[in-house]
């Protein structure tokens, strides 16, 4: 009798310690979606990166003001009259060396496209990566695989990442100096 | 009493003012989130568990000489163990949720947890040291001769158990691998040797007073041979500190930055320096006393060496080592502790607790052991006085 | 004999069945008593007799791992009409489950972080930090380059970032796979959930720190005193197990912002950081970018000779 009310000790004790695990409910079985999270971002798939499962980027032309380039530039940039010469104003190239890049790098003949590649190829502004990757081509392996840049929302698939311009200004790709956020206090509280 | 009974009044205030303002109101922070109280608490644990040094002889060999000390002994278990209680129950931050640990309706984790392992070890080894002697003297009240079947089992029980409990709650420290400083295999044997340093060296001091102020006879020969415990003891420490010290010193790594802030300060920061080695002066010193035949004899100074011995443990297990065990913190930054006002208060508070709880005690064990009715019956205001501490 | 043993186990081994009726004993207990609290106090107002009787039953409500689907949805139920009768506004807190097949990881770019700490602000944000004590999740640690010694790191910088010569690293909870501050809690009070996420149940947790001393990350924080957080900052969509408003006294943690991971979304640091260097995904999805990181960059984990198994990587471009 004495070893069974020890035994039945010994037992309380060690389900005491193991009980509650056993008790758990099954995880949810629906997989996550970012779906829901990306409604109102527009997306293209992303060509050109065969060796990474198939991703989509944001979109960029939704968001620029002065498309489509043939607009203005209906003839090669040498036989623009200087009509407004103060067009692009706001664009002070601060990538590269002045001898390496320029306008035409990127933007080498506006009348027939958005981008082009230094072979020729013309490229929308949806998918600058390829014209960054002509010389960031670790970038871009990077960003293709997930170890460079942000996703457009969450991290379920559907995978939507942003474009380089969604985090850099293409003209000025480095990031600025500045002083940290204000960590931890906000305002001073009553 | 009443001055126990004041001090522990202030001690409910200081609680009070705890409780309403949060642990905040104790020195305590986020990189050394134990202190004061549970540094307290590891150094009670090691004088509860010393109890064990005069049950085994006494019990078990049947020594004539540790069996006129042995319910004293017990009472200074008793009542150190619960100061420890206290000092954990005032440090969580949630004391009316200690139900979630209790069986059945709580929740406890064990056997993972050292803390329940602690948990059930204290409860259990106050329900003994309660219970043996309660049994023994109620025997010796009722003028019956104690069943040896009914309590020589749970007497070994409570040898094995004061063993692991000092052990349980050195391995409480020591199985944290984030704490360098403490997870090594050393501290177990550490907590036992200052254990029987210090237990003995309090009970040499009580039995003494004891001695002094009431007709209870302890014998010259109990007294030396508790104070030969307590010599070889205090010798293992001194050992086990200089290996320590070595060990920590002489090829310095980032696992040693705790021992450098303790016995040296790092980084301009030596708060507990002085004390660390002080302890280790007194120690050392009084071992070196202890050590020589004539001078242990000599009463007097075994009461010096004695408190010697109790202090350097007390200063050694307070402040050198909880507290460095969280500095530098786990990213090597240095945020220094001083316990507050709230904690001091709170500490004499408990300690008088504990002082009163053994005063009853030992009062009763007297007593009892006196014959039951003795003629003099105004002991307390000596006995208060002796164990104030 | 054996049958009478047979039984008294199988009595025992019911567990659950023993909680249940020793948490309706304890729920009428509490009843009985805000009911006996009620009486006794025949001025307090419906609201605030409302307020006592919740209070009254969470303190006695279970460990939120032993909790039926009921008692869950009641607890929830509680925070929720809680925070609407004492500050009038309301929120949503959440018990969502853990989904099959995911377990989270996260990666950290040192080569892009600059110290900017757009996550550590985001962070006490969403988490609804103590506001007073200045307490954060994240620590940024700028190191001088050439010097991976976190002592001599500044974990405390305030000046225009990134500084000359230095690099940034942050720390937090690393969710390790095999977590001392789980072993040691002495009554289950922090767990890991099926998803890899250590949380913590604040209305369990005894605030004993043992769990503040077995973390080898500084990754978990105390509440020593109330916690402040002003109305208007507020995030209002919380989880049990996230960012719902803690009380003094117990221990909080970063918990991958299980009241946004859980429902798709990324912590608020990885939201929030503005270059990138933070990567959060399912580690058991082939196609994360976790995975991709892990299979194509050279990682490495703080602390790995501890054997905690962080579910949290470092690397470099």
């Amino acid at each position: 009798m004495n070893r069974a009310v020890l035994l039945l000790l010994i037992t309380m004790l060690v389900c005491a310690g193991c009980g509650p695990e056993a008790a758990r409910r099954p995880p949810v079985a629906q997989a996550a979606s970012s779906e829901p999270l990306l409604e109102g971002v527009k997306r293209v798939a992303v060509t050109g990166h065969s060796e990474v499962p198939a991703f989509a980027v944001a979109t960029r032309s939704a968001q620029m003001e002065k498309l489509p380039c043939t607009r203005c530039h209906t003839v090669p940039v040498a036989q623009m009259k200087p009509v407004n010469p103060a067009a692009h104003w706001n664009v002070a190239i601060k990538h590269a060396k002045a001898e390496t890049m320029n306008c035409q790098t990127c933007h080498a003949e506006p009348e027939k496209g958005e981008l082009r590649m230094m072979q020729g190829a013309a490229v929308g502004f949806d998918h600058a990566y390829q014209i960054c990757g002509q010389c960031h081509a670790a970038q871009e392996r990077d960003w293709a695989g997930g170890a460079h840049g942000k996703r457009a929302a969450g991290w379920a698939p559907p995978r939507v990442a942003l474009s380089c311009t969604g985090c850099h200004n293409p003209h000025a790709p480095a990031f600025d100096r500045r002083w940290p956020a204000r960590a931890g206090r906000t305002e001073p509280m009553e | 009493m009443a001055l126990l009974t004041a001090l522990m009044c202030a001690g409910a205030f200081a609680y009070s003012v705890q409780l309403d303002r949060g642990l905040a109101a104790t020195g305590m922070h986020d990189h050394v989130s134990w202190g004061f109280y549970i540094s307290n608490f590891a150094f009670l644990v090691g004088v509860a568990a010393a109890a064990v040094i005069l049950v085994m002889p006494t019990y078990i060999l049947h020594d004539v000489d540790f069996k006129q000390a042995v319910l004293i002994g017990e009472a200074v278990a008793v009542s150190a163990v619960l100061m420890a209680i206290a000092f954990v129950v005032v440090d969580v931050g949630g004391p009316a949720r200690l139900w979630h640990a209790l069986p059945v309706i709580g929740l406890l984790n064990f056997p993972r947890s050292l803390l329940a392992w602690d948990i059930l070890v204290l409860n259990g080894y106050l329900a003994l040291n309660f219970a043996i002697p309660l049994y023994l003297l109620y025997s010796r009240y009722c003028g019956r001769t104690p069943d040896k079947k009914k309590y020589v089992p749970f007497v070994l029980l409570s040898i094995a158990w004061a063993v692991s409990l000092h052990l349980v709650t050195a391995f409480l420290f020591a199985g944290l691998p984030a704490r360098p400083y403490w997870n090594s295999s050393l501290l177990g044997p550490r907590f036992l040797a200052t254990a029987f340093t210090a237990g003995p060296a309090l009970i040499i001091l009580i039995l003494l007073g004891i001695r002094r102020f009431t007709e209870f006879p302890v014998s010259e020969n109990t007294i030396q041979k508790l104070a030969m415990v307590v010599t070889v003891a205090a010798q293992v420490c001194c050992v086990m500190t200089t290996s320590e010290i070595f060990t920590e010193t002489y090829r310095t790594t980032h696992h040693s930055h705790s021992a450098k802030y303790l016995f040296f300060g790092l980084h301009g920061y030596n708060r507990l320096v002085p004390w660390i080695w002080t302890s280790i002066g007194l120690l050392f010193a009084a071992t070196a006393t202890l050590s020589i035949h004539r001078l242990r004899r000599h009463p007097a100074m075994l009461a010096a060496c004695c408190l010697a011995l109790f202090g350097a443990v007390e200063i050694e297990k307070g402040m050198g080592t909880i507290i460095p065990g969280f500095i530098p913190e786990p990213w090597g930054k240095i945020h220094e502790y001083a316990p507050t006002w709230v904690e001091f208060v709170v500490g004499a508070g408990i300690a008088a607790m504990g002082a009163f709880v053994f005063t009853v005690l030992a009062k009763v064990a007297i007593a009892v052991e006196l014959g039951y009715m003795s003629q003099r019956v105004e002991p307390e205001a000596a006995l208060s006085t002796i164990d104030a501490r | 004999m054996r049958t009478d043993l047979v039984q008294i186990l199988n009595t025992v081994m019911d567990r659950r069945a023993a909680i249940a009726v020793g948490g309706a004993a304890i729920a009428g207990a509490a009843t009985a008593a805000a009911a006996g609290l009620d009486a006794l106090n025949p001025f307090a107002s419906t609201e605030s007799r409302e307020a006592s009787r919740i209070e009254w039953q969470q303190y006695f409500q279970a460990n939120y791992r032993v909790m039926t689907e009921e008692e869950k949805q009641e607890s929830l139920a509680r925070l929720e009409r809680f925070h609407e009768l004492r500050n009038g506004t309301r929120i949503e807190v959440s018990g969502a489950e853990p989904r099959a097949n995911v377990l989270f990881g996260y990666a950290f770019n040192v080569s892009k972080c600059r110290g900017y700490m757009d996550c550590v602000r985001a962070c006490i944000r969403e988490n609804n930090q103590d506001r007073k004590s200045g307490m954060a999740y994240i620590r940024i640690h700028e190191h001088k380059k050439g010097d991976f010694d976190f002592e001599k790191a500044d974990d405390n910088f305030f000046h225009e970032v990134p500084a000359a010569g230095h690099f940034y690293l942050g720390t937090q909870c690393f969710h390790c796979q095999n977590p001392p501050c789980v072993d040691v809690c002495p009554v289950k009070a922090t767990w890991m959930e099926p998803d890899g996420i250590v949380v913590v149940d604040y209305n369990w947790c005894i605030g004993c720190r043992y769990c503040m001393a077995a973390c080898p990350y500084d990754a978990r924080r105390f509440n020593w005193a109330e916690p402040e957080v002003p109305q208007d900052e507020l995030s209002p969509n919380q989880h049990y197990l996230g960012n719902r408003l803690r009380s003094k006294g117990v221990v909080e943690k970063c918990t991958f912002c299980i009241q946004r991971s859980r429902e798709g979304k990324s912590p608020a640091c990885v939201e929030a950081c503005p270059t990138g260097a933070r990567i959060f995904g399912n580690l058991l999805d082939p196609n994360s970018e976790i995975r991709w990181v892990l299979a194509n960059k050279k990682v490495f984990r703080l602390k790995e000779d501890l054997g905690t198994d962080p579910k949290f990587w470092y690397f470099m471009d």
